[in-house]
């Protein structure tokens, strides 16, 4: 009797017999909303900050009591602002072309080249994903002061597209690796020369891969803090424009600027999406 | 003849001209080498040079208590930050590996969605949230936890939350790759031979997504400790991390010669952690290819 006894009180500590109960119904249900309560908190900043940007007040407070759209007027009417806008844009844009290309082709050479040290230039060329870029941007900095790239366009461009680029490569280095080859070869038993198999056969297959990769690069370059930070010198990009606002003073024109990027990243978001399922489509 | 055929994956001979291929990469290297290894070289020699050969910058970094003390807070943040996105990474990927590839999708969307919103957008937005007037004060409030606003801006705890939420999805995603490639008999073979479901969990599941575990661990871990802009402004005063001290040691004081010698020390610390991931690992699990 006593040592069932025992036995049964240690079987109320051991969690086994719980099991049954949480593995059915009841665990699935309790996954499910830790999982959502996760991932509520991931969302949280992309909820809090449009109504934010539409409060009358100059307080950041949450829930605003009333609303206006003076911040985004107060945006749109800023010189510093647009002017910082349109240099992100247009720096964004060329990182975005340059790494696109040269992006694109390094992946090709190093999928389809035969040569020693293939394993030590694709982690050169993935390293700026991690080397710190506080590092190389330390870097940069004292080498573009020297070279008279501070506060230069083409400056921010360089620097931008060292971080962009290992992004079209990986994406468009996966496109080639589930590559069928023999469609290829195919067209260059038809009679195809190697340009127009490439133009015709290879890049429509690769396409998906380098447009996510492109968009990628934009986005990268159009968040880039803190290489700008160092060599835009006064001419501010968007993010060093929001940097030196938030440390100055904390006001709702800031959660403006902030709700027109986050649309801009659902939006190129769900256009690489897009691209990524018509390809599924299309090609299974 | 032989050689032109080609078995994908064997072992080529690297010929002994160079393949007119390998002109494709350079533009690439090029920009890598000329603007990123000659820049990130010159900071390291810069470190030992005054003009002189010297190493009293590094004296200085591990005579002085004060700058171990920050590379110790940058290493106990960033450990915080891997463990509580391991915790609540974990939940997540397990049930995104269980359920139906639809279900599946939709929740990589939600995801992948805030890694596409930019660092400084997070992290305003925290601030935000955690201020005084902020929504979480009114919430504590509100439910009679507190009964003033506390301060949450500015300290450690708003350091870690912020950096968990905007690190989150790097470790969900190694983790789900791993855990998709887990073959599901060997959990139906467990329960067969008469294992419960926790009994599977612990001696099956867990130790077959360790890799995940690790690369996500590993990944998160680096990030963070060379974060910059978070702890910048949402830490308070004694949450300075290493690339704020190498920040502040050029903006401020213009000691080049220390910041290099920092930037040095920092990127050691992530050459060695991947470096040890990689020898028990290998590194292709962090390029998502965990599972084939």
């Amino acid at each position: 009797m006593l040592v069932l006894g025992i036995h049964n009180n240690t079987r109320i500590f051991d969690l086994a017999i719980y099991m049954p109960i949480l593995h059915g119904k009841l665990g699935k249900i309790l996954l499910w909303s830790i999982v959502v309560l996760i991932l509520f908190f991931l969302a949280i900043p992309l909820f809090v900050v449009f109504p934010i940007s539409l409060s009358a007040s100059s307080y950041l407070e949450f829930p605003p009591k009333s609303l206006s759209s003076q911040w985004y007027a107060n945006y749109f009417s800023s010189h510093a602002w647009i002017s910082a806008t349109i240099l992100s844009f247009k720096v964004a844009l060329m990182v975005m072309a340059v790494a696109s290309i040269i992006g694109t082709t390094a992946a090709f050479g190093l999928n389809r080249g035969r040569f020693r040290w293939k394993g030590g230039v694709f982690v050169l060329i993935l390293s700026p994903m991690i080397i710190p870029t506080i590092v190389i941007s330390v870097g940069i900095y004292s080498f573009f002061a020297k070279l008279g790239l501070i506060e230069n366009y083409w400056g921010l461009v360089l620097g931008h597209s060292i971080l962009a680029t290992p992004f079209v490569f990986i994406n468009v280095f996966a496109a080639l690796q589930g590559f069928d080859r023999t469609l290829e070869k195919a067209s260059a038993s038809l009679g195809a020369n190697p340009i127009r198999t490439f133009y015709y056969i290879t890049f429509p297959l690769i396409r998906p891969g380098v447009f996510v990769g492109a968009l990628f690069a934009f986005l990268v370059s159009f968040d880039e803090l803190v290489i700008s930070m160092w060599i835009s010198g006064s001419r501010h990009t968007l993010p060093v424009q929001m940097w030196m606002d938030v440390r100055l003073e904390i006001n709702p024109t800031l959660a403006a600027v902030s709700s027109l990027l986050i649309g801009l990243s659902i939006l190129t978001f769900f256009s690489a999406e897009a691209v990524r399922r018509r390809t599924e489509r299309k090609y299974g | 003849m032989k050689s032109r055929i080609s078995i994908p994956g064997a072992q080529e001979k690297p010929r002994r001209s160079i393949d007119p291929t390998f002109y494709l990469i350079l533009p690439l290297l090029v920009l890598l080498i000329f603007f990123m290894v000659v820049p990130v070289f010159r900071i390291f020699a810069l470190s030992f040079f005054d003009p002189d050969f010297t190493i009293k910058h590094y004296m200085k970094f591990f005579q002085a208590g004060i700058y171990l003390q920050i590379l110790l807070r940058t290493l106990v943040i960033s450990l915080m930050v891997s463990v509580c996105c391991l915790i609540a990474g974990y939940p997540v990927s397990y049930l995104m590996a269980d359920v139906s590839p639809k279900t599946a999708k939709i929740l990589i969307i939600l995801v992948i969605l805030p890694l596409w919103t930019g660092i400084l957008v997070r992290t305003y937005a925290w601030m935000v949230l955690l201020g005084r007037q902020g929504l979480v004060n009114k919430l504590l409030i509100y439910l009679d936890l507190v009964a003033e606003p506390i301060k949450l801006l500015y300290t450690t705890k708003a350091v870690v939350l912020a950096m968990v939420q905007i690190l989150l999805p790097l470790m969900i995603l190694p983790l789900y790759a791993t855990m998709k490639g887990i073959d599901r008999d060997l959990l139906k073979a467990s329960k067969i031979l008469g294992a419960g479901p926790l009994r599977t969990f612990w001696r099956i599941f867990l130790p077959l997504s360790t890799p995940g575990i690790l690369a996500g661990f590993t990944l998160v871990f680096i990030i963070s400790i060379a974060f910059f802009i978070t702890p910048a402004l949402v830490g308070g005063r004694k949450d300075i991390m290493i690339a704020m001290l190498i920040e502040s040691q050029i903006t401020t004081l213009l000691n080049w010669g220390f910041a290099a010698a920092l930037s040095l020390i920092l990127m050691t610390m992530t050459l060695i952690i991947i470096g040890l991931f990689h020898k028990f690992i290998g590194i292709n699990r962090f390029v998502g290819s965990g599972d084939t």
